[in-house]
């Protein structure tokens, strides 16, 4: 009989790895890196019903509490909003970029939800919930391609019911899936 | 002002400015964090150290990124390197040689990165981030035989019941009671070592011999 592997003991996540998610028991780290000249990835917030775009700086820890509506731009074409902090760590180094996000999970970790604001008016658009609970933290970021497919998939679903705004399509996480109308809209926004 | 005025673990989350304090590595808000700082559900420990594409150095401790996990199959060894995040995970009792002269056993878990300095400067960030803990979470101080491993002692801190200000009170305590207490095990007989704190201001002679100790 082969012998147990044994208790994982703890993780290591370089940096410099391709990007992508790794599971770390509650933490859910994303390790990205872009180049010095890719369209930068600012963080957002809503606070109350205007966007807040946080400066780029080389260096830059930011937190994002549970319940605050956020994106980055040109890598996430949705407003996330989470029962579990958030948090952005930005370095950049003469070769690279390298952004690190932190989900902090856990029990009380139940929904992350996604939604569009209308440019004009701020009205939310399209939400939708996803049961992190039942299907766990990671597999919203995989999940939540449908309904940015389904925001895109006719003007009906991006036009603002109170001003009549049509918002621009949208992507989702994962630039290596995207399509081409994706790619564009990740370009815009 | 006391020595332990020196160590500042503030427990407000909303005592930082929801705005004007976004950015946690500014300079004029990292130093709200050189102790651990409760922010929304996490816990966030920042130092400036000296740092480049290998090594890590703490002007006060020296070389730092050694440390040692206990698991089922004894101590091992892991290094915290730069540019890679390292997870100790919820429940492993850990220690960094010099630094704190205990086992510190966590009931979540510990994440840690170092980021080497930007260019032209020599001190880097080193970010821990732990959840905050809530409830009957918490974390204990313990003492493993450093011959024969037996656990020796262990004072446990209701860290989710009391929250993070007692947190050095409780270490202090947990160390001093240590110290007074038997260090022989009663398993093989080795007289252990004296434990320490994480902070160096109090160190005795004994204590500074310790900490270079183990």
């Amino acid at each position: 009989m082969s012998g147990s592997p044994g208790p994982i003991l703890g993780f290591d996540f370089p940096l410099d790895a391709p990007n992508g998610w790794h599971e770390a028991n509650r933490y859910l780290l994303w390790t990205g890196h872009f180049a010095l000249d890719a369209p930068p990835v600012a963080l957002q917030e809503r606070i109350e019903t205007r966007t807040e775009t946080l400066p780029l700086r080389k260096r830059s820890l930011s937190l994002v509490p549970a319940g605050t509506p956020h994106r980055l731009t040109h890598l996430a074409g949705f407003w996330r909003t989470s029962d579990a902090d958030l948090i952005v760590l930005r370095a950049e180094l003469p070769e690279a970029i390298y952004l690190s996000l932190y989900v902090s999970s856990g029990p009380l970790h139940h929904a992350d939800r996604i939604a569009w604001y209308c440019e004009r008016c701020g009205n939310e658009l399209a939400p939708w919930s996803y049961d992190v609970g039942r299907y766990g933290a990671l597999a919203f970021w995989t999940k939540l391609i449908e309904p940015v497919r389904a925001f895109n998939a006719g003007e009906a679903a991006r036009t603002c019911s109170t001003c009549g705004v049509v918002h621009p399509p949208a992507y989702g996480f994962d630039a290596g899936e995207d399509t081409d109308g994706e790619r564009l809209a990740r370009a815009g926004w | 002002m006391s020595e332990m005025s020196k160590i500042t673990t503030i427990e407000i989350d909303d005592s930082l400015d929801r705005l004007g304090d976004w950015d946690f590595f500014d300079e004029k808000v990292i130093g709200k964090f050189s102790g651990f700082r409760a922010a929304s559900g996490n816990v966030f420990g920042l130092r400036r150290r000296i740092i480049d594409r290998e090594s890590i150095y703490d002007e006060k401790k020296g070389p730092y990124g050694d440390m040692f996990e206990l698991a089922p199959g004894g101590i091992h060894h892991v290094t915290v390197v730069p540019m890679k995040f390292h997870v100790t995970n919820a429940g492993t009792p850990h220690r960094v040689p010099h630094s704190f002269g205990y086992w510190h056993i966590n009931d979540l878990d510990e994440v840690y990165v170092a980021i080497p300095a930007p260019e032209g400067e020599t001190r880097g960030h080193f970010v821990v981030v732990m959840q905050k803990p809530v409830g009957k979470e918490g974390e204990s101080f313990a003492w493993y035989c450093e011959a024969c491993l037996l656990l020796i002692d262990e004072y446990r801190f209701d860290h989710g019941r009391l929250g993070l200000n007692e947190f050095w009170r409780a270490e202090m305590e947990a160390v001093a009671r240590h110290n007074e207490g038997d260090r022989q095990c009663p398993e093989c007989g080795h007289v252990n070592p004296l434990g320490y704190t994480w902070n160096t201001v109090k160190d005795t002679a004994e204590l500074k011999a310790a900490r270079l100790h183990w």
